[in-house]
């Protein structure tokens, strides 16, 4: 859906960029950064303390030092671009974070879901952004990829070890039924203006709804290789 | 004392010049005997990477971390009562800042110098000499020097990976 035929090379080129374009480019990396800080502070930093051994503790610790230092990449793409400071990082803006971020996690075998699952819409997301017209986001994008991958990863060798028991499958399975209905919401809105006017932009390639049924299928693809199930989305 | 975050920021700039990783699997010099005798009453050394993933991932290791973590508690309560909590977070991210690509990075040439390409575990490596780097500087910030996060930190920071403590033991890469 893509009307223009536009590429930004650099953050001085997008200057001279039509104001939405602009403006929806701006949104897309407050977005990010906002949310990649947030994620870590309550998903990944929170869970050291759920960490079976101190190999999984500092494994974790790892990476939430890759989500927050995924932050820092949109954060100081996002001062070379103007964007104030105080509006990419949550608590001192009016922007909220997403709503996947209000799943109070309570356990080790929660988060290992949320590194199953929320990594990989974030991977859907970045692989988006990997196309992008603003060049120095797709770069940023890129860089980004080969860790949320490694955290994806993560989750699936965490839930998989933890389904070797009985006990440990159950509690992964009760876990991707508590998160898994409030994932779908992560791609946003059907129908969104905002979506439109990324895409009219080629700063998104891909509507929400069509990111979201991809996420759903690859959930129920990672999920059966687990031997467990999805629940409806919400 | 209360937090100096001058002290913080010192550690921040030593992190480029630690030896992280150097001198993993090696034999303890006298002078690591010295400060290990400091931190435990037996230090056991892990000699590959192979085991090092072993000790790290033992679940008796569990209540020495678990009492270090109450430690960092502790501290960081001690700090909070001199600095306001964004004023701390901005000082203690520093680290965080500093680090993310120096102790992954010295990890993997280790590990490659031992003919080991994990990326796990150089990245478990990497989040052990953040969470190390991170309480030492805390802990000499609102201690001194001479607290025992402040000597671990400076034994990472030597080339050395303090892996497990169980019982009365150390075990050290």
């Amino acid at each position: 859906m893509s009307t223009a035929s536009i590429e930004i090379k650099t953050v001085a080129e997008l200057a001279n960029a039509p104001a939405e374009y602009r403006e929806a480019a701006e949104k897309l990396v407050r977005s990010h950064a906002i949310n990649e800080l947030y994620g870590a502070q309550v998903f990944d930093e929170p869970a050291v303390q759920f960490a079976p051994t101190p190999y999984w503790k500092w494994l974790t610790c790892r990476v939430a030092m890759e989500e927050y230092g995924h932050h820092q990449r949109f954060y100081r793409l996002g001062q070379k671009m103007g964007i104030p400071d105080d509006h990419m990082i949550p608590g001192r803006t009016e922007k909220r974070p997403l709503s996947i971020f209000e799943f109070e996690m309570k356990s080790w075998a929660e988060f290992c879901v949320i590194k199953l699952l929320a990594d990989m819409a974030e991977i859907i997301q970045v692989e988006d952004l990997m196309e992008c017209t603003f060049v120095p986001l797709r770069v940023e994008a890129a860089k980004t990829m080969p860790e949320e991958k490694f955290h994806a990863g993560f989750g699936v060798k965490a839930c998989t070890e933890l389904c070797k028991t009985e006990a440990g499958r159950i509690e992964v399975q009760a876990a991707i039924d508590a998160l898994f209905p409030g994932m779908p919401a992560f791609f946003g809105k059907s129908n969104s203006k905002n979506n439109e006017t990324f895409r009219k932009w080629g700063l998104k390639q891909r509507t929400n709804e069509a990111m979201r049924e991809d996420y759903i299928e690859r959930a129920r693809g990672i999920v059966a290789k687990l031997g467990l199930t999805l629940p409806a989305a919400a | 004392m209360p937090f100096d975050a001058a002290i913080v920021a010192a550690h921040v700039a030593a992190i480029g010049n630690g030896r992280w990783f150097e001198l993993v699997g090696l034999p303890f010099s006298d002078d690591e005997r010295v400060v290990l005798a400091a931190l435990a009453p037996r230090a056991v050394r892990i000699a590959s990477w192979e085991e090092a993933r072993r000790a790290a991932d033992d679940t008796r290791a569990n209540p020495a971390y678990d009492a270090d973590a109450g430690e960092v508690g502790a501290l960081k309560a001690r700090a909070l009562a001199a600095a306001a909590p964004d004023e701390l977070l901005r000082v203690m991210s520093a680290l965080v800042d500093r680090g993310l690509d120096v102790f992954h990075q010295a990890a993997q040439r280790a590990a490659a110098r031992a003919g080991i390409t994990d990326e796990e575990l150089t990245r478990v490596a990497a989040g052990a000499a953040a969470e190390t780097v991170y309480r030492g500087a805390l802990a000499a910030a609102v201690e001194g020097g001479s607290h025992r996060f402040a000597v671990t930190a400076r034994l990472f920071a030597s080339g050395r990976w303090p892996l497990a403590r169980i019982d009365d033991t150390l075990f050290v890469f």
